[in-house]
């Protein structure tokens, strides 16, 4: 084997190789990699650059080493950068990892260097000088000014010798007469003002004054704890002295006792406790048991009771020192015990244990208890999902809070809770039963009311909405959500009627809905509505004076007539036109220039549910909208702004305008960089797979970047786009055929997946989910089921209907084979 | 958060009238204005305990110190037989190395905030 020529240099293309490679792992953060690389790259050269990027890299390894605890190997590592150019690189890191390790005399010695020099930032330097003096004043050394020494060290010095005195006085025991002249030595202005403070409030009498001059030093400073001993040490009352001591840290409380006790020899008992308490809840509760005799009696049960769950093997100790404990407080204690260990599966399944026996207690404590732990698990299955609940097939969020109002009914919260997330599931019969139900039980409840009020629209029984809401404002006369709603569940009735060619009923309907409006706040589309059933009818004399009103109510001008014309778009039945008034005013409106206000408030009112609901209806107006834009396509719009009008332009499909847009707000903020994104959206008219590989990179930067993380509307029209999941005419349509394209070329793929899952659960699981929830209920519950397995996720909720109405079908005996047919019709 | 019956200094078996009286004692003591932080402490542990059911949540679900610090007072000497009040170095020293530790943990934690 040839020997290498150990003077070769190595050639200019693999030093820049190796340059590129050590600043990369360095960006990147592979710390380790860098220092390797970096120090070949320094033994072919000393380039002072490469030096310094060593030097980062060290640094950079030796914080990844603190954040794992490794504080020895930090220090080591921070020793190699210093050992380049003999200069600490970050001064207050080491001196962290040195008190990490307990190493206080050490990080003396290292802080003391920077006292009464420039070498750190201001903030810094402020910070470095408190915890110096605080750790001289631990761990004295003798400190003496030198000669060349610039005046700020010298300051310090004077002042740390100054308030070392005053504390070897006070440690000596000598009295506030002796203390107080060398109290005055130290500078109120010096790091060591603190000290002067704290020692005088330990001198006097009076704790009020004492308070007082403890409130002058920061709880957040490195004299902090040092303030709060000596505020636990003030005299008070008993509870105000337990209060204070059970708030402090062990090293605060033992100095506070020891100032209102007078030491371990004022009280030996106090010594002894304080000594168990510092060996462990173990050797407390050893301790405690112990202690019945000499201490209150039912404090000490009540102390060992509570220690009980940081050592459950004490159970049995604690029954025969102290009474036999309940079922239910065993199961408490092992299920605290295994939250502690996060051992979840346990600590659920003696929770379930401790309500059970609460539950069957039979007093209304109890029942409250039982309620309460239901409630507890229902919170932690939202965070653990290794809480299973008690069923497959049900969210352990529901079932809990199910059963947590079966012992505890009139617990409020719960009940909107579980209102709400029938409602999120979709599970309509639970929630019109839980809201009719709530609104007997808490019948005075405004949110219960009004979770009814909801209910009773959502079944479309408008007269049992409107019972509710009547009773709303009779307990609650100015709630405005529940007025507007109720006004606007009559106009969208009434629009019904119109479109049955009932304007009578809808007459009497709108009629109806004046009962809800105040005198004081007029509602536009109520007026309009009124108007335009009162033109199309015929029957009202004073219907455009209406509907005139309404207009002006809603803003007047280009906006108000926009919105009449929605109005009268969503009542028109199918082929008939507009009323002759309307159309004449819109257009004349639109003949002028759209001001910002006029743009954002008329996107809005495209942008409501009811619009978006029905677009057929409102196309052409939406198309009106932004066909009007265009002349106002240099209007300064902030991006937040635009969302909603870039949604209204893509409904309208007039990707020129939109482009139009995004190109002028590109000017005026080339940083905003989701104006490149609507850019992008105009040029692929709103079809991702249009996308060149340079726009797909932009779209993935846009996506990385810090700042669209803080911009839910801008991430999630980003997100839309890249599903093809918005609501225009051509996602709906690509979303159409993606769905299609999985039903005939991926189902045999999903039949063989989902068999298993299928061949999982007998007949006989699926006839008792039959048989509590109902065939609907049974379907629903296996298809949900069947959405959480890996490819269920991304199979259409139809296909999954199908394979659970299958199975249902089957255990039922009256089963064709499955996944035969086509969830879209028609057979495979 | 310690428990809300060992933050007000009350029996964990107190009733409304009494953890009242010793929250508003609390605020008299150290008033808004001028201990803000300590106040939203005592303001969240009387929310805690404001009705029946959270106060036995609280029992339930969390363990609880106001037992023992009540045995710890109940071991304090009388004041009358309290002799000189002492403080040592030893205290002195663990205090303020608490203090350098705690300063030095959230200097740390604002420069991963900042660097984040």
């Amino acid at each position: 084997m040839a020997k290498q020529n150990p003077r070769k240099l190595p050639s200019e293309a693999s030093t820049y190789v190796l340059a590129a490679r050590a600043e990369e792992a360095l960006r990147l953060g592979s710390f380790k990699e860098a220092i390797e690389l970096y120090k070949q790259l320094l033994k072919q050269e000393a380039r002072p650059e490469w030096r310094d990027a060593l030097a980062a890299g060290y640094v950079g390894r030796a914080k990844a080493l603190s954040a794992k605890g490794l504080f020895k190997e930090a220090e080591v590592v921070l020793g190699n950068a210093v050992a380049l150019d003999g200069a600490v690189k970050e001064p207050l890191f080491l001196l962290s990892c040195l008190i990490r390790q307990g190493q206080i005399q050490k990080a003396l010695a290292q802080a003391l260097k920077y006292i009464g020099t420039n070498a750190l930032t201001p903030g810094h330097g402020r910070l470095l000088s408190d915890l110096t003096a605080a750790l001289y004043l631990a761990r004295p050394v003798p400190l003496a000014a030198g000669d060349g020494h610039p005046p700020a060290r010298v300051e310090w010095i004077a002042a740390a010798n100054a308030a070392r005195a005053a504390l070897d006085a006070l440690t000596a025991q000598k009295s506030a007469d002796e203390i107080e002249p060398l109290l005055a030595n130290i500078p109120a202005r010096s790091p060591f003002g603190p000290v002067r403070l704290i020692v005088k409030s330990l001198l006097t009498e009076d704790p009020a004054k004492a308070r007082r001059l403890l409130d002058g030093v920061p709880p957040d400073s490195a004299f902090g704890p040092l303030r709060l001993a000596a505020e636990a040490a003030l005299p008070g009352e008993p509870a105000e002295v337990v209060g204070r001591l059970s708030r402090a840290s062990a090293a605060q409380r033992a100095f506070a006792l020891d100032r209102l006790a007078g030491g371990a020899s004022g009280s030996p008992m106090l010594a002894r406790l304080l000594d168990a308490e510092r060996g462990g809840p173990g050797t407390l509760f050893t301790f405690l048991s112990k202690q019945a005799a000499s201490l209150p009696a039912a404090d000490v049960r009540n102390a060992c009771f509570n220690l009980l769950p940081e050592v459950p093997d004490r159970i049995a100790l604690f029954e025969k020192t102290f009474a036999k404990l309940t079922e239910a407080d065993k199961a408490r204690i092992f299920a605290l015990a295994a939250e502690a260990k996060q051992d979840w599966a346990r600590a659920e399944t003696q929770w379930r244990a401790a309500a059970a026996r609460f539950a069957d207690d039979g007093s209304r404590e109890g029942k409250l208890s039982a309620g309460i732990i239901y409630r507890h698990l229902a919170t932690l299955s939202v965070k653990e999902p290794k809480i299973a609940g008690e069923d497959i097939f049900t969210d352990p969020v529901v079932s809990y809070l199910r059963k947590s109002l079966d012992c505890d009914p009139d617990h409020l919260p719960a009940v909107l809770q579980l209102i709400k997330l029938y409602r999120e599931d979709g599970d309509e019969k639970d929630w019109h039963a839980l809201a009719d139900e709530a609104a007997q039980r808490f019948p005075t409840e405004s949110a219960v009311l009004m979770q009814a009020i909801e209910s009773a629209a959502a079944r479309k029984a408008y007269k049992k909405a409107a019972g509710f809401a009547k009773k709303l404002l009779a307990v609650d006369p100015i709630n405005r959500p529940a007025r507007q709603r109720m006004i606007e569940l009559q106009i969208s009735h009434a629009r019904k009627q119109m479109r049955s060619k009932r304007p009578d009923l809808a007459s009497m309907e709108l009629a109806a809905a004046s009962e809800w409006e105040r005198a004081d706040t007029p509602n536009a589309d109520l007026r309009i509505n009124q108007g335009l059933v009162g033109l199309r009818g015929g029957m009202d004399l004073q219907a455009e004076g209406r509907l005139r009103e309404g207009v002006e109510l809603a803003g007047g001008g280009a906006v108000g007539w926009f919105r009449a014309a929605l109005q009268d778009a969503l009542m028109t039945p199918p082929r008939q036109r507009p009323v002759a008034l309307v159309g004449d005013e819109l257009s004349r409106a639109l003949r002028g220039v759209p001001s910002k206000l006029d743009i954002v408030t008329t996107a809005a009112l495209l942008s409501a549910e009811a619009v978006r609901a029905d677009p057929k209806a409102t196309y052409e107006l939406g198309w009106k909208f932004c066909t009007w834009l265009r002349s106002a396509t240099h209007t300064v719009l902030s991006v937040a702004e635009f969302h909603s009008v870039a949604d209204a332009i893509v409904r309208a499909q007039l990707f020129d305008v939109l482009r139009e847009f995004a190109v002028a707000g590109k000017r005026r903020e080339p940083n905003e960089r989701l104006w490149r994104f609507y850019e992008i959206v105009a040029r692929t008219t709103n079809n991702p797979d249009r996308m060149y590989v340079a726009e797909e990179d932009e779209i993935r930067a846009i996506c990385n970047s810090p700042t669209i993380h803080k911009d839910p509307h801008g991430s999630g029209r980003i997100d839309r786009y890249l599903d093809g999941s918005g609501d225009d005419p051509s996602s709906k349509r690509r979303a159409r055929r993606r769905e299609a394209s999985l039903a005939t070329g991926d189902l045999e793929l999903l039949e063989t997946i989902l068999a298993g899952f299928v061949s999982s659960i007998s007949p006989r699981d699926v006839q008792r989910l039959v048989k509590s929830y109902g065939r609907d209920g049974a379907v629903t519950a296996l298809a949900d089921r069947l959405a959480q397995l890996p490819l269920g996720a991304s199979a259409p909720s139809p296909l999954l209907k199908m394979v659970a109405g299958a199975m249902v079908a089957t255990a039922l005996g009256e089963a064709s084979p499955p996944f035969r047919t086509s969830p879209y019709g028609g057979a495979r | 958060m310690k428990d809300p019956f060992s933050i007000l200094g009350v029996d964990e078996n107190a009733d409304d009238n009494e953890i009242k009286r010793r929250y508003l004692a609390l605020v008299r003591d150290f008033p808004p204005d001028r201990e803000p932080e300590r106040f939203q402490t005592y303001r969240a542990a009387f929310e805690a305990l404001q009705t029946e059911r959270q106060r036995l949540a609280a029992k339930l679900l969390a363990q609880h110190n106001s037992a023992l610090a009540r045995l710890e007072t109940a071991s304090l000497p009388p004041p009358e037989a309290r002799r000189q009040r002492r403080v040592s170095q030893a205290q002195l020293t663990a205090l303020l190395v608490e203090g350098v530790e705690q300063a030095m943990a959230r200097w740390e934690e604002a420069s991963r905030t900042d660097g984040a």
